[in-house]
C-alpha cells in the first residue's frame, strides 16, 4: 500500500502545437499506475477532448480552468495528500510551483511528488539553467548580456564564430541576427542595441548545424538510473526538434561519443535529483569534439511518449510508480511479462518519426522552419532497416507514397537548391530528388548539415527509385519491398502492373530484442519468414469475433484529441460487447497505440497496401473505418472484398453525405428545407449529433452556437443546452431529424448541422467525420455518444430514443488554437477549421460557463479600459449593440475609422483611430479586448492589428457575436473568483 | 548495388539462414550466441567470455560509424560475427568499415540474415553449435563437425604466457591479477585508480604470486566452462589461505566459488546483454551491467559461513556477487566499471578498503 491515500493530477489543458495528444496518453498511464496502488485519484484538466477527463480513470474529474484560483479551490475541496504535475505539460510544473510558493500546498497539508521545487526553478530559468548545469561541470551554449559593442566582440572572439545577436528581453526570435565575423558582428550589434528598449543585447555561441541528440533517462529514489533511449533528429540544431525527423536510436554517434552523452545525461538527471523521467537534450558538434546541454524536461513530454511507443517501455506509468517512492526493480514491465522497469529497452529495429503539419488549414503561415515548432502531429513508423521506417513515415503524413514534391519535375536544379537552402516543410522532398537527379551526399551535407549517414539512406532509396524506373525484375522489386516501396508506388514508378505481391509479415516490438517470450508485445510490418504475430495469434486463440479499428493517424487541426477520444471510446466498446479488437494506427502520442487498450496493436501507415497486410495475418470478420479520416474510410471497398464487413459507415455512406448534391436531393425529398442557394444564411446555429440503430434516433444533447454560421463548427463557441432557440424550433428540429433518420436508415452516429434564418430552420451540412464536439457533447450529456453509437453499428438497439434535453448545468465548449505559432496566419475563422484545442466549463448559469470557458482557454479577462473594435459591412447591425454593453460597463470605445462611424451615429461615443494608432496602442498596453472581424483583402492592416494584439496577449474576437455574449456574460458576473469547482 | 558473395549460417540441427559473406571469406565453427549491445563492436569481439563463439547482434544496423581498431593489443576472441546489415559508408573519421575489420582480423562473418529470427531460435533451444560457411557442398561433414565442437583449452591457450608489469597512475597499491583471458582493458579499473598492476599467467602457482608481495590479488574473467581446469581450482583454494585479499571477476568469480566448494550449475538462458540489472541484496541499489556467460554460481550451494551472496540478477535471482567470510575477498559476476560514476564503481574501491586493511561492512 502506498503512503498516499489521495493525490491530485494535474493535466496539460487544451491541444495546442507542441502539446498534443501525448499528455492524455501518459495522464492514462499516470492514472493507471496511483489506482493499482489503491489511491483515490483526483484529476484536474479543462479539456473535454481528453480519455482522462473521462469518469472511468480517475475516481473524480474537475474540468476546470488551470490556474490557481480553481487548482486551490480543488485542493480545498479535496485536501488531497499529493499533487503529481510531471503528468501534465511546463505550464502544470509552473503551476504547482506556484501552488507551492504561495503556500497553498502547505495549507491543504499536500506534498509535491514527482519533482521538487528547486528543480523547476533551475531547469525552467534560462540563468539558474546555466548556473546549476556550470555547477556540474556541464557546459552550455555560451550566452550573454552586454551594454556595448565591444563586450560583445569580446565576447565573441573568446567563444568562437558565428554568434547570434538579438535585442535582450525580446520574446522575438526572429530578430536575431547570425554574425560570421567581427566585422559584421560590430554592425549587426550595434543595430540591435538601438534597437533594444533597454540599450542591452544578448549575444550567444551559433550551434546552428550541430547535431541535435536527446536522451530519455528514469532515476528512482535510489539513485538508479537509467536510459531508455537515445533520439536523434535528422534536421541539425535550428529547426525545433518537433518540426524534425527523428531517428530511434541515435544512429551516428560513435561508442565515446554515444557513452560521453548517455553519462553527461545520467549525471545531470542524478545531480538534480529527478524522480522519474526526464528528457535531456544535446547540441554535439559535427566533429563530435564538444557538446553543449540545451535543455532539459523533467517531466513526461512529447519524446517520452514518443520513446515510450518505439521501445515499448512505460515511461509515465513508471515515473508515476517512481514518484509514489517504488524502486525501478519494483515495478514490472508487462511487455516481457518477466522483467522489470530496471531493464533498459533493447530494440532490433530502428523508428522514424515524421512531424506532420497542419499547412492545409493555416494557408497563410509561414512554412519555414526554425525554432519554433509548427507541426501539430507525428507519425511513428517502425522498420528492420532506416530505409523501411522512413518510407513507411512517408505514407503516415502524405498521399504519396514516394518523398516526392508535388511539382517534381517542373523545378530546375536552381529551384531544388534554393527549397533546400530555405528548410521549409519540403526540404526533405527536395533533398530526395537532388539525389534521384545525382547531387552527391558531400553537396548536400555542405548545404544542409544533415549527416552523411541519414544523406546515405536517401541515397539508397533513390538509387532503388532509378533502378526500378531502368530495369524492373523480381530482385530489384524485393528489394525495393525491403526499401518500403509500396506496389502503389512501384507501380507509379514502373507503370507495370505488380502481379505476384510481396506480403509482408510481422516483427514485435518486446522491450528485449526477442531475449524473451513477450507476454503483451505489438507489431510492425516487415519483410521476411516468420510472421510472429500470426505466432502469436495461434497461441492465443480464443472464440471471440474479430474487429480491426482504424486508427486516424497524425493529428492534424480537425482531426486530433476529438478523433482519438472517439476511437478508444469505440475500442472499449467494442471490447465490452464481446470483440476481439485489432488496432492500427501510427500516431506515437495516441491513446490508441497504447498496448493496454485494444487487444492488439499494428504501429504502421493507413495506406490500403498497410491495412491489408494486418487483414491478411489478422482475418478480422469486422473492420470500423469511421474514425480514421478520409483515408481509412476508402479502403472499405477493399476491405469489403477481402471478405471484411464493415461495421458502421462504409464509403459509399460517407460519398453519399460529403456530397453536397447528392445529399441535398435526399433532403428535397426527406422534405427537409436545406441552405443550398445562394442567399447568406446569418442565424442561431444548432448542431445535432444522432444516433440511429437504424429505426430510431437519439440526440444526446443539441448544441449551439454563439457565432452566428460561416466559420467551422468546431471552432465556434458552443453551449448546451440552447439557450436561444424556441420551442417551435426544437418541434422542426426534431422533425428534420425524423425524416433524415427514415430515409438514410443507417446504423451509427451522424453529425446534422442547423441555422434559424428568417424564423425557419435549415439544414446546413451533415457528416459522419465531424467529431469535434463528441467528447463535450458525451460530457456535457453523460450520454457515451461513442459506446451507443458503436452499439447500434454492431446491430444493438437504442433503448433511448428522441432528443434529450435535460440538463442541470449549462457547459461550454471554447475552442483553443494556436496562432501565436503560425506566423503570417490570420486568426479570422471559416469553414476550415484552425482550432487546435477545445476546453470545456460547466456552470449554473450560462453566463458563468462562459466566462469561465474563457478564462480556461487562456484569455486574460479585465474589467476595465479600453476595448478596439473595427468589424466588416456585414457586422454593423449587431456592432452597436455590442459596443453599447461594453460601454455600460465603463470600457472606453476606440474604433477604426468605418467602424466608428456608425458607432457614432448610434449615439454610442467612441473614439477613432487609424490602424497605425491602432496598433500602436496595443503594442502600449491600452486595449483589454479587441474586435476585429474585417477581412483581409479589403484591408491587410486589420491582419497586423489581430496579429499584434495576439502577440500582445490581448483577447481578440473575430466574430461580434462572440464579443457580445462575452460582454453579457462579464456583466452578470462579478465575482469569477467564487466561481463553483464542479467534479463531474 | 553491390554484388555480394553468399554465405550460410548453419545450425546443429541443419537450419540454414542464407545471407551474404562479411570479413573473411571461409568457414567457422563455434558456438553461436546473440548480445543486444548497439555498439562496441570491438570489444565484443576482444571479450574473453567470447571464446569459441560465434556472436549475432541483435541490433540490425552495424558499425554506422565505421569501427575503430583497438590499439592496446587485445586479442580477438570470438570465431565469428553475425549481423544484419552493415555499413559501407560512414560519416568521417579514420574508422575502417566492418567488412574491412573482420577481414584485418581474420574473421569469417555473414550479414543480411534474419538476426531477430535467429535470437529467437537460440532464445528458445539454449546452446546451439553452427557454422558461417562460403560452401554447402559437405554440409553432411559440416554438420557432424558442428556437432563435435566443444569449447576446450581455452584459457590454456589465450591466456599470456609471460608476466607483464603495468605501472598505474598514483599507485599506492601492487596488485596481481592473473590472466585467463581477459582483454587489457578490464584492467584499467585498477592501473586508473592507484594500482600497480603485475599480470601473470594462468598457470601461475601461489607460491609465485606470493613472491611479489601483492596488496590483493585478481582473479580475471575468462571464456568457457569453470570446470575445465580443475588445477586453476586448487591453486585459487591456496590463494584464499594466504591472508592476501581476493577480487574475482567473472570466470574467476566461478572458480573462486568452486574453490570455496560451492557449485556451478549451466543456466537455462545465459545473460548475454548490456542491459543485466543487478540488485545489491539487502538495499534497493541496481547496477545496470554488460554480461556474457551461461554458467553461474547455484545459490542453494553457497554456504553462509563462507560466504554470503551480496548480489543478485533481477530477472532471475541468479548469483552476481560474493563476499567471502573465510578469507578476505569479493567475487562479481560481471565486470565492475572503475569510473568514479558508474554504479559499479564501487565494487572495486571495496576491493580497496579490503588492501587497506579496512573490513568493508
Amino acid at each position: 500500500m502506498s503512503k498516499y491515500n489521495k493525490i491530485l493530477v494535474l493535466g496539460a489543458g487544451p491541444i495546442k502545437i507542441g502539446q498534443s495528444l501525448e499528455f492524455d496518453y501518459s495522464a492514462l498511464q499516470v492514472c493507471r499506475a496511483l489506482k493499482e496502488e489503491g489511491i483515490t485519484v483526483i484529476f484536474a484538466n479543462s479539456t473535454p477532448s481528453a480519455l482522462s477527463t473521462d469518469k472511468t480513470y480517475a475516481d473524480r474529474v474537475y474540468i476546470e480552468p488551470l490556474n490557481i484560483e480553481s487548482v486551490k479551490r480543488i485542493l480545498e475541496k479535496e485536501k488531497p495528500d499529493a499533487l503529481l504535475s510531471t503528468a501534465g505539460g511546463d505550464e502544470s510544473l509552473e503551476l504547482s510551483l506556484e501552488l507551492a510558493q504561495n503556500g497553498y500546498l502547505d495549507e491543504t497539508n499536500t506534498i509535491l511528488i514527482g519533482i521538487n521545487q528547486e528543480v523547476i526553478r533551475s531547469v525552467k530559468n534560462r540563468h539558474s539553467f546555466t548556473d546549476v548545469l556550470n555547477e556540474m561541470d556541464e557546459p552550455t551554449v555560451p550566452a550573454l548580456v552586454v551594454n556595448g559593442v565591444e563586450e560583445a566582440c569580446d565576447f565573441a572572439d573568446k567563444v568562437g564564430y558565428p554568434v547570434i545577436v538579438r535585442p535582450a528581453y525580446t520574446p522575438d526570435r526572429e530578430s536575431a541576427e547570425y554574425c560570421y565575423d567581427r566585422e559584421s558582428l560590430w554592425v549587426k550589434a550595434e543595430k540591435s542595441l538601438e534597437a533594444s528598449i533597454v540599450s542591452q543585447i544578448l549575444i550567444e555561441k551559433s550551434i546552428a548545424g550541430w547535431k541535435e541528440i536527446e536522451f530519455e533517462v528514469i532515476r528512482d529514489k535510489d539513485n538508479n538510473c537509467l536510459s531508455v533511449s537515445s533520439v536523434e533528429s535528422i534536421d541539425p540544431v535550428g529547426i525545433h526538434t518537433g518540426d524534425s525527423i527523428v531517428v530511434i536510436p541515435a544512429q551516428t554517434l560513435t561508442d565515446p561519443e554515444f557513452t560521453k552523452l548517455r553519462r553527461a545525461s545520467r549525471k545531470i538527471v542524478s545531480k538534480l535529483g529527478v524522480e522519474g523521467s526526464c528528457n535531456v537534450q544535446f547540441a554535439l558538434s559535427p566533429d563530435g569534439k564538444q557538446y553543449f546541454i540545451t535543455g532539459i524536461d523533467p517531466r513526461v513530454s512529447r519524446t517520452s511518449a514518443l520513446v515510450s511507443k518505439a521501445t515499448g517501455y512505460r515511461i509515465a506509468y513508471v515515473s508515476a510508480k517512481i514518484a509514489l517512492g517504488k524502486s525501478l526493480f519494483e515495478i514490472e514491465n508487462d511487455v516481457t511479462g518477466c522483467t522489470t522497469a530496471c531493464n533498459e529497452p533493447a530494440m532490433d529495429y530502428c523508428a522514424v518519426k515524421f512531424p506532420k503539419w497542419s499547412f492545409e488549414s493555416f494557408d497563410k503561415a509561414s512554412r519555414t522552419l526554425g525554432t519554433m515548432m509548427k507541426a501539430t502531429g507525428e507519425s511513428l513508423t517502425i522498420g528492420t532497416g532506416f530505409e523501411l521506417a522512413f518510407m513507411k513515415g512517408v505514407r503516415s503524413v502524405n498521399k504519396n507514397h514516394l518523398p516526392h514534391l508535388e511539382n517534381n519535375e517542373s523545378l530546375t536544379d536552381a529551384d531544388l537548391n534554393e527549397i533546400i537552402r530555405k528548410s521549409d516543410d519540403n526540404r526533405i522532398f527536395a533533398i530526395y530528388e537532388a539525389l534521384l537527379r545525382g547531387v552527391s551526399v558531400d553537396e548536400l551535407n555542405a548545404i544542409t548539415n544533415i549527416d552523411k549517414w541519414f544523406l546515405n539512406k536517401f541515397k539508397n532509396i533513390a538509387e532503388t527509385e532509378n533502378l526500378l524506373k531502368e530495369k524492373f525484375s523480381k530482385d530489384v522489386y524485393e528489394s525495393a519491398k525491403n526499401m518500403g516501396f509500396t506496389d502503389k508506388a512501384i507501380e507509379e514508378i514502373t507503370g507495370t502492373e505488380i502481379e505476384n505481391s510481396l506480403s509482408a509479415v510481422f516483427n514485435s516490438v518486446d522491450t528485449c530484442s526477442a531475449e524473451f517470450d513477450a507476454q503483451k508485445p505489438y507489431f510492425y510490418s516487415v519483410y521476411g519468414t516468420d510472421n510472429e504475430a500470426e505466432i502469436f495469434i495461434n497461441a492465443n486463440k480464443n472464440n471471440k469475433k474479430k474487429v480491426l479499428v482504424v486508427g486516424s493517424g497524425p493529428s492534424v487541426t480537425g482531426r486530433s484529441g476529438d478523433n482519438d477520444y472517439c476511437t478508444v471510446h469505440c475500442i472499449n466498446s467494442l471490447k465490452a460487447q464481446g470483440f476481439e479488437v485489432v488496432v492500427i494506427n501510427n500516431n506515437p502520442a495516441s491513446v490508441t497505440t497504447d498496448y493496454n487498450v485494444a487487444d492488439r496493436v499494428y504501429i504502421d501507415p493507413l495506406s490500403s497496401e498497410d491495412i491489408l497486410n494486418v487483414v491478411k495475418t489478422e482475418k478480422p470478420q469486422y473492420a470500423v473505418v469511421l474514425f480514421g479520416g478520409e483515408v481509412a474510410i476508402k479502403t472499405s471497398k477493399l476491405l469489403q472484398e477481402n471478405g471484411v464487413e464493415i461495421l458502421g459507415a462504409d464509403y459509399d455512406f460517407y460519398r453519399k453525405i460529403t456530397n453536397k448534391i447528392e445529399f441535398f436531393d435526399i433532403l428535397d425529398y426527406a422534405n427537409v428545407k436545406h441552405t443550398s442557394s445562394k442567399k447568406l444564411f446569418v442565424g442561431t446555429c444548432i448542431e445535432a449529433h444522432v444516433i440511429s440503430d437504424g429505426e430510431s434516433y437519439f440526440v444526446p444533447a443539441l448544441c449551439e452556437h454563439i457565432e452566428k454560421a460561416h466559420i467551422n463548427s468546431g471552432d465556434s463557441i458552443s453551449v448546451v443546452p440552447t439557450v436561444s432557440v424556441n420551442d417551435s424550433m426544437l418541434e422542426t428540429v426534431e422533425e428534420y431529424i425524423n425524416n433524415i433518420i427514415y430515409e438514410l436508415s443507417f446504423k451509427g452516429a451522424l453529425d446534422i448541422q442547423f441555422v434559424v434564418f428568417d424564423n425557419d430552420l435549415y439544414v446546413t451540412k451533415a457528416s459522419i467525420t465531424n467529431t469535434a464536439l463528441v467528447p463535450f457533447v458525451s460530457k456535457a450529456s453523460g450520454f457515451d455518444v461513442v459506446d451507443m453509437a458503436v452499439r447500434c453499428m454492431a446491430g444493438e438497439k437504442l433503448s433511448v430514443t428522441g432528443i434529450n434535453k435535460i440538463s442541470n448545468n449549462y457547459y461550454v465548449r471554447v475552442p483553443v488554437f494556436s496562432f501565436e505559432k503560425l506566423k503570417g496566419d490570420d486568426m479570422l475563422l471559416g469553414e476550415k477549421t484552425k482550432s487546435t484545442g477545445d476546453v470545456l466549463s460547466i456552470g449554473d448559469t450560462f453566463d458563468n460557463a462562459l466566462l469561465k470557458g474563457m478564462i480556461a482557454s487562456g484569455m486574460r479577462i479585465k474589467r476595465t479600459g479600453s476595448v478596439l473594435v473595427s468589424v466588416s459591412e456585414s457586422d454593423k447591425a449587431d456592432t452597436a449593440k455590442m459596443a453599447d454593453e461594453f460601454l455600460a460597463q465603463g470600457f472606453r470605445i476606440y474604433a477604426t475609422s468605418d467602424t466608428a462611424k456608425i458607432l457614432n451615429s448610434n449615439h454610442i461615443a467612441t473614439n477613432t483611430a487609424s490602424c497605425e494608432q491602432a496598433i500602436e496602442m496595443i503594442n502600449s498596453n491600452k486595449f483589454s479586448y479587441v474586435v476585429s472581424t474585417l477581412q483581409h483583402n479589403k484591408n491587410t492592416d486589420e491582419e497586423i492589428i489581430r496579429r499584434t494584439a495576439l502577440m500582445k496577449k490581448v483577447p481578440v474576437f473575430t466574430s461580434v457575436q462572440s464579443a457580445y455574449t462575452f460582454s453579457k456574460s462579464l456583466a452578470n458576473n462579478n465575482v469569477m473568483e467564487e466561481l463553483e469547482v464542479t467534479d463531474i | 548495388m553491390k554484388k555480394r558473395n553468399s554465405a550460410y549460417l548453419i545450425l546443429e540441427d541443419g537450419t540454414v539462414f542464407q545471407g551474404f559473406s562479411m570479413g573473411k571469406i571461409g568457414t567457422t565453427i563455434g558456438e553461436v550466441v546473440f548480445n543486444t549491445c548497439t555498439s562496441a563492436y570491438t570489444d565484443i569481439l576482444s571479450d574473453p567470455t567470447y571464446y569459441g563463439q560465434i556472436v549475432a547482434q541483435t541490433y540490425p544496423l552495424a558499425a554506422n560509424r565505421g569501427v575503430a581498431p583497438d590499439t592496446d593489443g587485445s586479442k580477438i576472441m570470438s570465431n565469428g560475427y553475425i549481423v544484419r546489415e552493415w555499413c559501407d559508408v560512414y560519416s568521417d573519421g579514420n574508422e575502417m568499415n566492418l567488412d574491412d575489420y573482420l577481414k584485418s582480423i581474420d574473421i569469417v562473418g555473414i550479414c543480411g540474415i534474419d538476426t531477430r529470427r535467429l535470437t529467437r531460435y537460440l532464445r528458445d533451444k539454449g546452446y546451439v553449435n553452427g557454422a558461417i560457411t562460403d560452401f554447402l557442398d559437405n554440409k553432411d561433414k559440416l554438420l557432424e563437425d558442428i556437432k563435435n565442437y566443444t569449447i576446450s583449452g581455452a584459457v590454456r591457450e589465450i591466456s599470456i604466457k609471460e608476466p607483464v608489469e603495468m605501472k598505474g597512475e598514483n599507485a599506492k597499491y601492487n596488485v596481481v591479477a592473473i590472466d585467463y583471458g581477459s582483454p587489457r582493458k578490464q584492467l584499467n579499473a585498477f592501473l586508473l585508480n592507484g594500482c600497480n598492476v603485475t599480470f601473470v599467467p594462468a598457470f601461475t602457482t601461489p607460491e609465485e604470486i606470493m613472491k611479489y608481495s601483492p596488496d590483493g590479488v585478481v582473479l580475471c574473467d575468462g571464456p568457457a566452462d569453470p570446470d575445465d581446469e580443475p588445477l586453476l581450482i586448487e591453486n585459487i583454494k591456496k590463494l584464499t589461505e594466504q591472508g592476501v585479499p581476493v577480487f574475482a571477476i567473472g570466470l574467476g568469480h566461478q572458480m573462486l566459488a568452486l574453490a570455496m566448494g560451492f557449485k556451478i550449475v549451466k543456466m537455462a538462458k545465459g545473460h548475454r546483454g548490456s542491459n543485466q540489472p543487478v540488485i545489491i541484496s539487502g538495499t534497493n541499489t541496481i547496477m545496470i551491467t554488460d554480461q556474457n556467460h551461461g554458467y553461474s554460481v547455484d545459490a542453494d550451494s553457497v554456504d553462509s559461513s563462507v560466504a554470503d551472496i551480496i548480489m543478485t540478477n533481477i530477472n532471475d535471482n541468479t548469483v552476481e556477487g560474493l563476499k567471502y567470510n573465510k578469507f578476505t575477498g569479493l567475487s562479481v559476476q560481471f565486470t565492475p566499471k572503475g569510473d568514479e560514476d558508474s554504479s559499479t564503481g564501487f565494487i572495486i574501491r571495496d576491493f580497496f578498503k579490503m588492501m587497506d586493511g579496512e573490513n568493508n561492512e
